[in-house]
């Protein structure tokens, strides 16, 4: 009789039943749980934690349903995934042989256990800053996610600001709390801010800062994880300022009793002078008013912003051809009062003029 | 120079002649099929300007109420998006005689604003009576934040807009419509239940191999996000050479969903040319902090060559929760001045209207 042969999983390959094995004996395992284990109970000057937060990495992918099963028969809760094959996880320290008991049954894709490293909670830049300017102080964000019970955030919070202010490094505070997420922010001392991060094993990501403002013109400092402005809400207030747009069109009817209010000022470029830039056309009037009222007059009638003028379109026809010039000569005379530049012109034919019908 | 300037350029998209539409129609070719016919020209081709189009805000025998005009012009190429966004400029009855069109009228269908007459107002038709009104919400948004780019004008336009939509929901071609009318109030401020994180930022040809990454706070209450980028290079502001592009990858944060775990995952990774538009529903569970990234690439290794970018993140929620407060209680360092204020305490009405 033919004997089926047994398909072994390769090195390197992913079989197409099973996941990677981990080769990992449990006393090794077994060992550097027990190294977790104590470093984790020598942690008590800031918060007596009941729990204790360790990662586990495994041989495979955490997609696996046999690795999800592990996690389940291990019998601890994910905190936070670190990567696509590394999971950090907390445990009641009571349960220290119990989770042995499991993890003898259970460590075939089991490969490390171990700490959480500082370089998982905190970026590098961030820590060789840290260390450089020990008395600087700055606005931190330390992110707590998963955390099991529900008493749990309130006591780290209570035992970190006590921490701080007893020893005046700074002051923290909840700033957002919701099901899978604590925020804790505050002013510290950059000295204050790793042994929170080696004391506190709850602590999943730690971040600076920087300075809220609205945009600038300057770029951003993006080397660090930073949060980004956010647009305010709307004001209760009126409107008493007006912006300046720029018009390149056909003129303005300036005795106009709705845009002689607000008309910045004006250019005539068939007479290369400030006047008379008259509206023969009717166009530039009509694109000025929307300019100023934002829409149609039937819907609207209290002005927005006021209007620059420059005429170069006369009865459908160009007056300096070289609509470049114009554009440019624009820019260079009225950049500074106006920021917005509107063209109600286009290209036909290579022929430029004034569309109207 | 006019980007250089920090300037913003709006332009209208041009309009279709009308005994062209006359011998499109007349020769069985429709509307709207004829307008993908009709290529946007300059000024209003140029990438970093804010190109406009129009739309009928009244129906006529051509063109229902919120559909694009049958006069507008339409995009260049897939590459160059224009026009992008859709203002009012009118539309236009077609009058029969025979079975065939001869002529148009544009009676009470137009945009009514100030005309060369003393005190009087004119009605009048034309994609260059649309980009006017954009002009002026550009120039609100840089009143309300004077600082902010040419770029991040035009994305907060952008992110503000709502696809055209006639009265049986249909939506016109997106070569036509761009990204659709633009919403003041969404353009200029944030809601309560909806709100805007804005970046932008700068790369030059040496930092090829960087990347800029930012952090943003999706909060329990929301469920729904979008994302508009722009981007360009300040050198020039003709298309017609290969454009060096930028490309964003968000990633939201692992999570546990119930017994099944969900690791931290992107939500794809897209190329942005000029302008990109994004929205996505995001399920229960996949709240915390995101990641966006930003990676330039260049096609020329010309030194000196700048590409800027400028991006809106909409974070809200589809029941009206609060997202704002949230946000701005993590990100404002000025929270603890607010929590020293005195509470008012609450007076009985009926008391209250004694003493008063």
């Amino acid at each position: 009789m033919r004997q089926r042969r047994k398909r072994e999983p390769q090195e390197g390959k992913k079989s197409a039943r099973f996941p990677e094995l981990s080769r990992v004996s449990y006393d090794e395992l077994s060992a550097s749980f027990s190294r977790v284990y104590s470093m984790s109970l020598g942690r008590a000057r800031i918060y007596k934690d009941p729990e204790m937060y360790f990662v586990i990495g495994f041989s495979d992918d955490l997609s696996w349903k046999p690795i999800q099963d592990t996690i389940k028969n291990l019998e601890v809760s994910v905190v936070d995934l670190i990567n696509e094959r590394t999971v950090k996880v907390s445990l009641k320290k009571e349960q220290y042989q119990s989770f042995l008991y499991n993890l003898r049954k259970n460590h075939r894709y089991v490969k490390e256990l171990r700490e959480t490293a500082l370089s998982e909670k905190l970026e590098r830049p961030l820590i060789e800053e840290l260390r450089d300017k020990p008395d600087q102080e700055g606005w931190f964000t330390f992110e707590l996610s998963n955390l099991s019970g529900v008493e749990e955030p309130e006591r780290i919070e209570k035992s970190v600001a006590e921490y701080l202010r007893s020893s005046n490094l700074g002051n923290i505070k909840r700033s957002y709390f919701s099901e899978n997420l604590l925020i804790l922010s505050g002013m510290l001392k950059y000295s204050a801010v790793e042994e929170i991060v080696n004391e506190i094993e709850a602590i999943t990501k730690i971040f600076k800062m920087p300075k809220i403002e609205l945009m600038t013109n300057e770029l951003i400092p993006i080397s660090l994880a930073s949060m980004t402005p956010v647009i305010s809400l709307s004001p209760e207030t009126n409107q008493t300022i007006f912006p300046s747009i720029c018009v390149i069109d056909s003129g303005i009817n300036s005795s106009h009793k709705l845009l002689k209010e607000f008309i910045e000022d004006i250019y005539d470029y068939s007479t290369q002078d400030n006047r008379p830039c008259k509206d023969v056309d009717g166009h530039g009037s009509m694109v000025s008013g929307l300019a100023i009222y934002g829409e149609d007059l039937r819907r609207n009638k209290s002005p927005l912003a006021k209007v620059v003028m420059v005429k170069n379109f006369e009865s459908g026809n160009i007056i300096e051809r070289d609509l470049l010039k114009v554009i440019f000569e624009s820019i260079l005379r009225y950049r500074f009062s106006s920021n917005v530049f509107s063209f109600s012109f286009a290209q036909m034919d290579q022929i430029l003029h004034l569309q109207r019908h | 120079m006019i980007f250089r300037n920090n300037l913003v350029v709006v332009s209208c998209a041009g309009n279709i002649k009308l005994p062209l539409i006359r011998d499109h129609i007349n020769n069985g070719f429709g509307y709207p099929n004829y307008i993908g016919l009709h290529k946007v020209f300059f000024p209003g081709d140029c990438r970093n300007a804010i190109t406009v189009g129009s739309y009928a805000d009244r129906d006529s025998n051509l063109a229902e109420m919120s559909w694009p005009s049958p006069f507008t012009r339409s995009s260049p190429s897939l590459d160059l998006f224009k026009p992008e966004v859709m203002s009012c400029g009118g539309n236009i009855n077609a009058v029969y005689s025979g079975g065939q069109i001869t002529s148009f009228s544009s009676v009470g269908l137009g945009v009514r604003s100030t005309s060369n007459n003393d005190s009087d107002e004119s009605e009048n038709i034309g994609t260059s009576f649309c980009s006017p009104t954009v002009a002026n919400l550009a120039a609100l948004i840089l009143l309300q934040y004077p600082s902010i780019s040419p770029f991040l004008v035009k994305a907060l336009i952008l992110s503000s807009c709502e696809s055209l939509r006639n009265r049986s929901r249909d939506v016109p071609e997106y070569s036509i419509q761009g990204f659709g009318k633009p919403n003041k109030t969404k353009a200029l401020y944030s809601q309560n239940w909806r709100t805007c994180y804005l970046l932008e930022g700068e790369f030059e040809t040496e930092d090829a191999d960087k990347e800029h990454r930012y952090r943003f706070l999706f909060p329990d209450e929301a469920d729904e996000f979008e994302v508009t980028l722009v981007c360009g290079k300040l050198h020039t502001m003709f298309d017609g050479e290969k454009a060096d592009y930028v490309r964003l990858r968000i990633t939201r944060p692992g999570i546990k969903f119930g017994t099944q775990l969900m690791p931290q995952v992107s939500l794809g990774e897209s190329k942005c040319f000029h302008t990109y538009k994004a929205w996505k529903r995001i399920r229960r569970g996949s709240k915390g902090f995101w990641t966006v990234e930003v990676i330039p690439h260049f096609f020329s290794s010309i030194s000196n060559q700048r590409l800027k970018y400028a991006c809106v993140i909409t974070v809200s929620s589809s029941r009206g929760a609060e997202v704002y407060t949230p946000i701005i209680n993590l990100i404002s360092p000025k929270k603890e001045e607010v929590e020293v204020m005195p509470v008012p305490q609450l007076v009985p009405s009926s008391i209250s209207s004694t003493t008063t």
